[in-house]
């Protein structure tokens, strides 16, 4: 015996488990499907029954999609993977609109759009920033935070690391998000402006409105120039509109005019 | 297939009903069962690479179903719960029909993959063990 025997057992039984997910998703999609008419248009005991019904078709087809996600697995549905998950996301979102945001099931459903916006930033960073911002409307989801739509590129960042070098992906994924958080809260702390004179809060106060301007405009590639950013923030020196506009690659009308006599004033103070 | 999919999603209409196609569904085997004087029916709990893709196609007719009666591009269209519940109960016969294999479980509202997975003991257990036979 020299091992065969256990690669037969992978290749006989692996490709179960992925069938066994694609009929699933197959179900759910067409349920949601059936009951969304009923949802949209109907009233009483028969709309919130549909409700249900497609809530809990979206609960699950986010857990079968993290689970292709946690397993490595090839998604292989033949609708668009974003499209699927937009739609379940507002599906929850649906469901959270009548319920008291204390309420069990708007719980149960932050938990599943949570793991939603973690696999739609994988995605498409752009449309999870998009989707977190109707999000935060309804429910409170801590994907999000301290400094509002750029949490996004963090996990992004995490999962894209994670998949450069991969061995244990769940536990690298929790770490480098932690860390990131940290930076983040650091950072914030930093622009809170009554721990702060007025220039240091002009001057910080310009590196993350360019952040999220550009991060807006341009996508996942920005998520990397803005953490850089971020962490080169406390050891910019004096001349640092200089450097963050070549590090960012703006032109200087570009960015806050605010910042230009600060500059002047800055350099005769150091 | 694709087609019934894409139409679900872009929401346009199906350009060919489910009436008009009327090709037989492929038989439940697979090609090592095949012989020049037939195909050698499979055990019943014998698992086919096929079964699956039947189990597709005939969920599409209900997903067919589904856009036809209840999402329609017609702007006269009266809107029947009637025929929601009986698409609706189609489908879950359908997931009561399809192989034991091909269906997935929820324990505590969660999938459950089962010890036969790629997680399973043996193939966590496969690095250590692959040295012992050599």
């Amino acid at each position: 015996v020299t091992g065969v025997p256990f690669w037969y057992v992978c290749q006989a039984f692996y490709p179960c488990l992925i069938d066994a997910l694609l009929q699933s998703l197959a179900y759910f999609f067409i349920r949601n499907l059936i009951h969304r008419p009923l949802v949209c248009h109907g009233s009483g005991n028969g709309a919130s029954a549909s409700l249900m019904a497609i809530a809990d078709s979206a609960k699950h087809v986010v857990q079968i999609l993290e689970l292709l996600e946690e397993r490595r697995m090839s998604y292989s549905f033949p609708i668009n993977k974003t499209d699927l998950l937009l739609s379940c996301g507002f599906s929850l979102l649906w469901q959270c609109l009548e319920l008291s945001p204390d309420s069990k099931l708007v719980k149960d459903n932050e938990k599943s759009l949570r793991a939603l916006a973690n696999l739609l930033t994988c995605d498409s960073l752009s449309i999870a920033i998009e989707f977190l911002r109707v999000a935060h409307s309804l429910v409170t989801l801590d994907v999000s935070s301290p400094v509002g739509s750029q949490s996004p590129p963090r996990t992004t960042l995490g999962f894209a690391s994670d998949r450069i070098s991969m061995p244990a992906p769940g536990l690298k994924r929790k770490s480098a998000r932690r860390q990131l958080q940290a930076i983040a809260s650091r950072f914030s702390s930093l622009t809170q402006p009554h721990q702060t004179r007025v220039e240091d809060v002009a001057r910080k106060a310009t590196i993350p409105e360019i952040g999220l301007s550009y991060l807006s405009s341009h996508g996942r590639s920005s998520s990397r120039l803005n953490l850089f950013s971020t962490q080169s923030l406390p050891v910019f020196p004096v001349n640092s509109p200089a450097t963050t506009h070549a590090l960012i690659g703006l032109s200087p009308s570009a960015v806050n005019l605010d910042y230009l006599p600060l500059g002047k004033d800055g350099s005769s103070a150091f | 297939m694709t087609h019934r999919f894409i139409s679900a999603s872009s929401g346009t209409p199906t350009l060919l009903r489910d009436c008009d196609i009327s090709t037989e569904y492929p038989a439940d085997v697979d090609d090592d069962n095949l012989t020049e004087k037939g195909f050698s029916s499979s055990l019943p709990c014998e698992l086919t690479k096929l079964s699956s893709a039947l189990a597709l196609f005939k969920v599409c007719r209900i997903l067919s179903r589904a856009l036809d009666q209840l999402l329609p591009a017609s702007a006269s269209y009266r809107f029947s719960i009637d025929n929601l519940h009986s698409v609706s109960d189609e489908l879950d016969q359908w997931l009561q029909s399809i192989p034991e294999h091909l269906r997935m479980k929820f324990l505590n509202d969660k999938p459950s993959t089962g010890v036969i997975s790629d997680r399973s003991p043996l193939l966590v257990c496969l690095p250590g063990l692959l040295p012992l036979f050599n």
